[in-house]
């Protein structure tokens, strides 16, 4: 009897999802989909508004990774502006994204997909979580905990609060970085680092006892497309996108944010309100490719800074190509956490970045404006029109967990044939279902542009359509 | 800021947590009575103010022998609720936490056991505004004056 597992929701992630897991009459999986259950419409409620007020708009979008969205949202802005922001601001904004992607990275590893690798899979559910981490594991615990307030407290003292700060603006920042906030910024980086690298040493010793969910945790020839720097050296801010295979073969390359849709088109599923985006050359679904931590370490040669390049050098042995598991995600946002600190360090010991010039003024003058940025889960787009007023009227978001979507799909396909096996949902089987999405730490809240909880829902559908099992998970 | 450990706990002083959404209409009580408090100047009362906790939070409030949230929450009561804070179970969302979750954080990560207590204020509108009901306006005049009593001394 043909069978489907419906995952919904799916626990541990930000927002709200569903998986389909659809059996054979064998009882074996036959195909598995990812849905987004839940829409808010971001772009649609833009229009009609000034174009300045869309950082605190769109920040709105997500209380995770609202950073993100300002930088992505002025960046548009300084494109309609036409301006060039002073150096200094272009700075501040990278040191304020890296803390983000270092807080953010920090959640998504303690919290969210830690509870996996130390406690097991297996484990009973509600043991899976920070607290859980904290009994068995209290210096991991310790450490997560210590790495996300650091870096929301990086944001918070340069842009003012640590949730939707009304300091990035269009044509640079609101306010200079204090020299007190530089020097105690300063002083905190070196325990950071001493974590972050205490943190890579023991993954490195552990991550080989995952070698089944290496091979199976959406592990499949791909794209991979992230912002690098003109020399090929790691970017979450400034530079173009870069796009390159699975053998790390370079397919397009010094990609401007204002050309992105000569290379990216996004497909509507008809059973999710996550649409998909794919590589236009090569065409939907063939053109699946990822962003994210993965994706942006096979894009580059180098990180740009000497430990964390150190760490990629290592990182890099795990294939000849490109990584391909998507497990290796963690891995790479540990490497990030890293580079992330020792970029702050670079940035803040730049001579003038006291500097108080950090805003261009100008009024609007192109009628359309595109900004990139590397958010914690992937390239993040933001492109607007307006009229000869300012006032928005047409606006793309296209969100890194978007980007994500088809491989996402491809992943649980594969893990689901891989763990689901005939008719019984065991928990474990469900949670490595469930870790394959968490390892791409999917924002569903941004995606959709859709909020919502984190509750789980499995359903078994048969050949018929009707549901024969179900399991819930709430929270 | 280095890292906390359990034996340099200086569990002192009182830790004033309000949380909310200040463009909520009356979610933003919570943050409303922190910045009175904070112009009064007591001392040994430290103040945070926050959308909403945090599991980083812990941390801070492992530093304190009291602990007082304050949150506004709907209620068809007319009074300021106090009760104090228990450990609890709930299952910990990585971005929100409850009182009861953060208390027992502090203890299972930093041995820390503070006194806590919540000061609930009845909400009756969180639209999209910046002003509270009439009822929630009273009620922080009422906390503010608990408050004084409880923390100037």
């Amino acid at each position: 009897m043909n069978r489907t597992i419906v995952i919904d929701p799916v626990t541990r992630i930000e927002g709200h999802a569903k998986i389909t897991i659809c059996l054979n009459e064998e009882g074996q999986v036959r195909d598995a989909r990812f849905h987004v259950t839940q829409y808010r419409g971001f772009e649609k409620f833009c229009e009609g508004r000034p174009y300045t007020e869309m950082p605190a708009l769109t920040a709105r979008t997500c209380g995770i990774c609202p950073i993100s969205h300002l930088m992505a949202a002025s960046k548009a802005c300084d494109a309609i502006l036409a301006v060039r922001i002073p150096e200094m601001a272009a700075k501040l904004r990278k040191i304020v994204n890296l803390a983000q992607i270092i807080q953010s990275h920090a959640l998504s590893f303690f919290h969210l997909s830690s509870p996996d690798l130390l406690l097991g899979m297996d484990a009973p559910i509600e043991q899976r979580n920070i607290l859980g981490l904290a009994a068995s594991h209290p210096e991991m615990a310790h450490d997560g905990i210590w790495l996300r307030k650091f870096g929301q407290q990086i944001i918070e003292k340069i842009a003012g609060q640590r949730i939707h700060p009304a300091w990035t603006v269009p044509g640079g920042v609101s306010a200079p970085l204090a020299p007190e906030t530089r020097d105690w910024i300063l002083a905190q980086l070196p325990e950071g680092i001493r974590i972050i690298q205490r943190v890579l040493e023991w993954y490195k010793s552990i991550y080989a006892q995952f070698a089944d969910e290496i091979e199976y945790f959406a592990n499949f020839p791909s794209l991979f497309m992230g912002l690098v720097t003109e020399d090929g050296s790691l970017e979450h801010y400034d530079g173009a996108l870069r796009v390159v295979d699975d053998r790390r073969r370079i397919v397009a390359d010094g990609i401007r944010s204002s050309a992105y849709q000569d290379y990216i088109a996004e497909y509507v599923e008809p059973d999710s309100y996550l649409k998909s985006p794919f590589f236009k050359a090569t065409g939907y679904p063939g053109g699946i490719y990822r962003v994210g931590p993965l994706a942006r370490l096979n894009c580059i040669e180098r990180t740009g800074a000497p430990l964390s390049d150190a760490e990629f050098s290592i990182f890099r042995k795990l294939s000849e190509g490109a990584v391909l598991s998507s497990f290796h995600y963690h891995y790479a946002r540990l490497i990030e956490i890293l580079f992330g600190f020792e970029r702050i360090e670079q940035l803040l010991n730049e001579p003038d970045i006291l500097s108080e010039h950090v805003r261009a003024h100008a009024g609007p003058n192109c009628e359309e404006g595109v900004g990139i940025s590397e958010a914690p889960r992937g390239m993040l787009l933001h492109h607007y029109k307006v009229d000869r007023n300012g006032l928005i009227t047409w606006a793309n978001l296209i969100i890194a967990t978007g980007h994500n979507n088809l491989a996402m799909n491809r992943g649980i396909a594969q893990a689901a044939k891989q763990y689901v096996k005939g008719d019984k949902i065991k928990e474990g089987a469900l949670n490595r279902v469930e870790a394959v999405i968490r390892c791409y730490d999917p924002c569903l809240s941004c995606s959709t542009h859709a909020f919502g909880e984190m509750p789980m829902c499995v359903q078994l559908i048969g050949p018929d359509g009707s549901v024969t099992d179900e399991k819930t998970r709430t929270i | 800021m280095k890292k906390l450990e359990p034996s340099e706990l200086a569990l002192r002083g009182t830790l004033v947590i309000g949380y909310g959404n200040a463009l909520r209409g009356d979610d933003g009580a919570g943050p409303c009575i922190i910045e009175w408090i904070e112009q009064q100047h007591w001392p040994d009362v430290t103040t945070l103010s926050a959308h909403q906790l945090f599991p980083e939070m812990a941390e801070e409030i492992a530093r304190y022998e009291r602990v007082i949230f304050i949150d506004a929450a709907a209620a068809t009561i007319d009074a300021v609720g106090l009760q104090p804070v228990s450990e609890a179970n709930d299952r910990l969302m990585a971005h929100r936490c409850s009182p009861g979750s953060l208390i027992r954080m502090a203890r299972e990560l930093y041995a820390a056991r503070p006194n806590a207590f919540l000061y609930t204020i009845p909400a009756r509108c969180f639209d999209l505004c910046t002003n509270f009901s009439p009822i929630t306006r009273k009620c922080i005049h009422d906390a503010c004056s608990a408050l004084a009593l409880l923390l100037s001394k």
